[in-house]
């Protein structure tokens, strides 16, 4: 038995290479080759010279210089140059006279795809007809492959690209996985589309992918693809239904429909995450260092890349600081205009409500935005602020305390982030109820003045405010951006005995701030903030990163001034001139 | 038998244990072997983690300020901390081709925490008869948050929680063993940690215990030698002193020098925080702050391991043994200092924390070895789970600290660079705490321009008192109360404002200011109009001019 296997091996291992080479004087007939190969590339493909055809050690045929263009106008062109085609040919069709390609490969082909503008649905029938002809294996090595896309004006492009689909017709199975270089980051992606040809009839055919690389976390779906060659001008459209999509730790379903052939893209659909974790994109996007955020371009051409609405609905947000929960929102893509209007979502035991519009402008991007918080749990909200450097080595600084209301209308801006910090316009009003601030006691630290113990710039030691919390029964600001600065309008912080006013601004540029304020002592045995027993002008500079308070010429009992009294809390008005009554 | 008697049976019985002298000898090496290694790998782990400067996370201003020991005789805060003066001497005279900055750090801190470390070691040990238990203590200690920082920035609460433990462990000796002299060591450790920091005096109550429990040491000779330690103990302050009153100490932060009898004596007593005493209990602050600190020394298990560690030590007492007796103490030793803790309301709070969190770590881990040193499976496995979490904390705390960046690297350039703008020949450059302190390690170093005069905010306004005109540079910018001050305490002169251009990058805006008799407002001096500050409130999109202050 072992015997026999043993010599029929040797006669098939001498019995191949002498048919091939009786076959040696085998000639390519170039219409069978051009019926191949065209059919395979669903355009007519030129070469250069002669077809050379090797039959040793596998017959294997080589073609040079081969070009081959689709013009736009059907939903995508392309034109790619390939210096070298290498197609290894089946052998027992070869021995029969056919050519049949079982493995093409591409070597260096600089590919150009073109967005295309029409709706013809050549391209699709090519797609479905392609199964037949292609090949089991096509390999791309070292491809470049350019996507330009007239109405961004841009060229993305992929290099140094190595692919390799894998078509296995029976099963009607295509594997794809390779990488290539997508502006300086390596991308990888797998992926598999079962029944291909399913994806022209619903409910369309399973398809998985994954691309790594791209995100910090991998980009993960897996759906059913269903391609609609739909009727002008709405055109042909790609649905995706019953998809499922894993982001890192973001998980959704729903349907999205992509119309390919129009002009611009379309896309439309419905999304429900679970949990949307932004924080890990973020993550990765944002920069260690604040000059390399400052200059990270903000480009408003992709707004006219794509138009669309998506309705999305997430049980949880997690945004990094502060998470969302039960949120909905919409998305709107029209004529350059994206909108993205958060319907409702709990923020902090509160509720949020929003809506944000970006339109191109010029090279960047304008952006307005307006919306409100309600209710808002400060202790929550500030819960995950800091967790960095001395909060995460010795202790935590304890949130503060309160239920807040706010309201924001925003504008901004230009082509990079630093252009949008400069140009930030608008408002925010802020409005807290019944809270507390860690860190100064603010009636512990004006009573201390009213005992006279505080030696204010009499050299012998600092004024310290007395560390504690800070109960108040109001805080409540307005804070106006325009022209690179943050102006703190106003803010007031009352108390039962106390109150503190402050304004100022911080420039947006350098992060300098410059504010000044006036704290108050009330008697409270007497008739509620008639009585003033000690003010305390004091101000604040430094940067945002390291700020530094000082206190002003404390005045005692200037209650005897009844215009004092009268003028209220206008923290710049100067006491400069009356005396500080300490000594 | 009565209750003493019992345990006295109990602690003898346990002390005695293995009965083979030979065993125990061996036992004690392997100990002290390990002891060693734990000091040596401490030692090199915080060494090489230093912060990378001046300063420090915890306290810039203090930090920078010890570091000045480095490579000048000063006065620092009151008390005074006449041992970390002693300690800066001892580092002037070693002839190491180091950075003052560095070496000062490492031995007033980095070379503490390690022994610190190596007692929770020792402790442990005592306790649970477990080399492996006190292993998992010291990891747990040395990589706590709070630890791990106060032992590789200069202050001296690493050495605070050294002397502690050091006296803790005596005490612990003392408990076992019966032996006076083991109390007069912890005495004689006890006495000399008053010359770092006298919130010492919150582990008397223990002392006191240790005393009423023992009454043998109430003999004459055992109270007169401890009355001669408290001597040796005060008798540093008398260094102090001699500091105060020598002319080579360049600086003092409060007390002109050389002092006035009485100055030194209400230096040393501390009355200038006298306003900081009893204000914590005001709010809850000091007491969320406290939890915090132990939350966070090892997120997720510092608090449950210390909450379970008192509660497994209170449930042991019906069945308490000498070891028993040592892990008792060690959590009265923690709980000694929450009062303090609770009481004194200083604004970095979190660093009076490491005499509670260190000792209650220690009971954490003691606790789980006490219990489970009758069941080696359980034990050991509890053993396996606290030295991986430790192991995992140790590269953690280790990408922590090292992510710590230098804030002073700039501060000579920088500095130079403001004095040059200075609108007057020997001008007064008003600067915060931190800053001031940074710039004074190089301004004694002679790495500054000669002539301006450095002073903190509070201090500056004193030296603009006479002469006019008064210039100078205010660092950071303050909101222009510096000048308001001026003008209120020297009510004839009026003062003008600039800001200080900077090509060196640094997070400390600064202006300039020049008070003289009699500038008119608007004046055509070709200086900047100082009184158009706009006071109204800025509208959107206008930006009002940079605000001047006269």
């Amino acid at each position: 038995m072992r015997r026999t296997a043993a010599v029929l091996t040797i006669l098939a291992v001498l019995t191949v290479p002498t048919a091939l080479l009786w076959r040696s004087d085998l000639a390519i007939d170039e219409r069978d080759l051009h019926r191949l190969l065209d059919a395979g590339a669903g355009t007519r493909l030129h070469w250069r010279g002669e077809p050379q055809l090797t039959l040793l050690p596998t017959p294997s045929l080589t073609l040079r210089g081969v070009t081959a263009q689709r013009e736009p106008g059907a939903a995508a062109g392309f034109h790619a140059t390939i210096p070298r085609v290498e197609i290894a040919l089946s052998v027992l069709p070869l021995l029969g006279g056919r050519v049949s390609a079982e493995e093409v490969r591409l070597f260096e082909p600089d590919i150009r795809l073109t967005a295309g503008a029409g709706g013809s649905d050549g391209p699709w029938r090519w797609l479905e007809q392609a199964g037949d002809v292609l090949p089991a294996a096509l390999e791309l090595i070292d491809a470049t492959i350019r996507f330009d896309h007239a109405r961004m004006h841009t060229v993305h492009r992929l290099d140094d690209v190595d692919l390799r689909l894998d078509w296995d017709r029976a099963e009607e199975r295509l594997d794809a996985a390779g990488n290539g270089l997508l502006e300086d980051r390596r991308v990888y992606l797998t992926g598999t589309l079962l029944g291909p040809r399913q994806a022209f009839r619903p409910p369309g055919a399973r398809a998985q992918l994954r691309i790594d690389g791209l995100t910090a976390p991998p980009l993960q779906a897996e759906g059913r693809i269903h391609l609609d060659r739909g009727e002008p001008p709405r055109g042909a459209e790609l649905h995706i239904r019953d998809g499922s999509f894993r982001l890192g730790g973001s998980t959704a379903s729903g349907e999205l429909a992509l119309s390919l052939t129009g002009s611009p893209p379309r896309v439309s659909g419905q999304l429900d995450f679970g949990t949307l974790a932004l924080s890990r994109w973020l993550e990765a996007w944002w920069p260690d260092d604040l000059a390399e955020l400052l200059a990270l371009p903000v480009a408003g051409r992709w707004l006219r890349a794509v138009e669309g609405d998506l309705t999305l609905t997430a049980a949880g947000v997690d945004l990094g600081v502060v998470p969302l929960n039960d949120a909905e929102a919409r998305v709107a893509l029209e004529d350059g205009r994206l909108t993205l209007t958060v319907v409702e979502a709990g923020i902090a035991d509160g509720r949020l409500s929003a809506e944000v519009s970006a339109v191109a402008a010029g090279e960047g991007i304008a952006f307005r935005s307006a919306g409100r918080l309600d209710d808002v749990a400060l202790a929550e909200a500030s819960e995950n602020v800091g967790g960095r450097g001395l909060d995460v080595l010795v202790g935590p600084s304890e949130p503060p305390d309160g239920r807040g209301s706010g309201s924001f209308r925003i504008t901004a801006r230009g082509s990079t982030v630093r252009d949008l910090v400069h140009s930030l316009a608008g408002r925010v009003e802020i409005d807290v109820r019944d809270g507390s601030l860690y860190g100064a006691n603010a009636t512990a630290t004006l009573e201390r003045l009213l005992d006279g113990q505080a030696g204010i710039a009499e050299g012998n030691a600092p004024f310290i405010p007395i560390a504690g919390r800070t109960y108040f029964s109001r805080l409540s600001a307005r804070l106006a951006a325009g022209n690179g600065t943050l102006w703190l309008e106003w803010l007031r912080l009352q108390g039962d005995a106390f109150e503190i006013a402050l304004s100022g601004e911080l420039d947006l540029t350098d992060g300098e701030v410059l504010a000044r304020g006036m704290a108050r002592l009330f008697d409270t045995d007497t008739d509620h903030r008639s009585s003033v027993l000690v003010e305390l002008p004091f101000g604040v500079g430094g940067t945002l990163r390291e700020p530094m308070g000082a206190p002003g010429i404390p005045r005692l009992d200037p209650g005897s001034d009844r215009t004092a009294r009268a003028d209220g809390l206008d923290p710049v008005r100067s006491v400069t001139r009356r005396d500080p009554g300490v000594g | 038998m009565s209750d003493d008697a019992l345990i006295h049976s109990r602690a003898m019985a346990a002390v005695t244990w293995p009965r083979d002298a030979a065993a125990e000898r061996q036992r004690a090496r392997t100990v002290a072997l390990t002891a060693l290694a734990v000091f040596a790998a401490a030692a090199a782990f915080y060494a090489s983690l230093l912060f990378p400067g001046l300063g420090g996370v915890l306290n810039p201003g203090d930090s920078a300020k010890f570091q000045i020991l480095g490579h000048t005789p000063i006065l620092v805060h009151g008390p005074g901390y006449p041992l970390v003066l002693a300690i800066g001497a001892l580092v002037r005279a070693l002839p190491l081709p180091l950075p003052p900055w560095w070496l000062l750090t490492f031995v007033l801190s980095a070379l503490p925490g390690a022994a610190a470390v190596t007692f929770a070691f020792l402790i442990t040990e005592r306790v649970t008869r477990s080399v492996g238990f006190g292993l998992a203590a010291a990891l747990l200690l040395g990589t706590a948050g709070l630890v791990a920082v106060q032992a590789t920035e200069a202050e001296v609460y690493a050495l605070a929680l050294a002397f502690l433990l050091g006296t803790v462990f005596l005490l612990i000796r003392f408990v076992e063993t019966r032996r006076p002299a083991w109390f007069l060591v912890a005495c004689g450790v006890y006495a000399v940690s008053f010359g770092n920091h006298l919130m010492m005096i919150m582990l008397v109550p223990l002392f006191l215990w240790t005393v009423l429990v023992h009454r043998e040491l109430l003999q004459r000779r055992y109270v007169a030698a401890v009355a001669a330690l408290i001597l040796l103990g005060a008798s540093q302050y008398l260094y102090l002193a001699y500091v105060a009153y020598d002319p080579r100490t360049s600086y003092s932060e409060y007390m002109p020098l050389p002092p006035e009898p009485m100055e030194l004596v209400h230096y040393v007593l501390g009355t200038y925080f006298s306003d900081l005493y009893g204000s914590g209990f005001e709010s809850s602050r000091n007491a969320e702050a406290l939890l915090g600190t132990l939350r966070v020394a090892h997120p997720w298990l510092s608090l449950p391991l210390i909450v379970a560690g008192l509660a497994l030590t209170a449930a042991g007492w019906r069945r308490r043994d000498a070891h028993w007796t040592a892990l008792a103490m060690i959590a009265a030793a923690g709980l000694c200092f929450v009062p303090f803790v609770l009481w004194y309301g200083a604004y970095d709070i979190h660093a009076f924390h490491g005499p509670v969190l260190g000792p209650l770590l220690i009971v954490g881990v003691a606790s789980l070895g006490w219990w489970t040193r009758h069941s080696p499976r359980l034990g050991g496995a509890v053993l396996v789970l606290l030295l991986l979490v430790g192991a995992a904390r140790t590269l953690q705390i280790g990408a922590l600290l090292g992510a710590r960046a230098p804030i002073y690297d700039d501060v000579p350039a920088a500095v130079t660079e403001m004095v040059a703008q200075a609108p007057v020949e020997r001008p007064i450059v008003a600067m915060s705490y931190g800053l001031r302190m940074a710039t004074l390690y190089h301004e004694l170093r002679g790495e500054l321009p000669v002539g301006p005069r450095y002073r903190v905010h509070w201090r500056a306004i004193a030296t603009a008192m006479h002469g006019a005109p008064v210039g100078g540079i205010v660092v950071p910018s303050d909101g222009y109360q510096f000048v308001r001050w001026i003008e209120h305490r020297r009510p004839e002169l009026e003062c003008r404002t600039g800001k200080v251009r900077r090509q060196i990058p640094t997070p400390w805006p600064a202006y300039t200011f020049e008070c003289s008799p009699g500038w008119s407002v608007g004046a055509a001096s070709g200086r900047e109009d100082l009184s158009s500050r706009s006071e109204a409130a800025p509208t959107v999109n206008v930006r009002a001019p940079r605000p001047q202050s006269r």
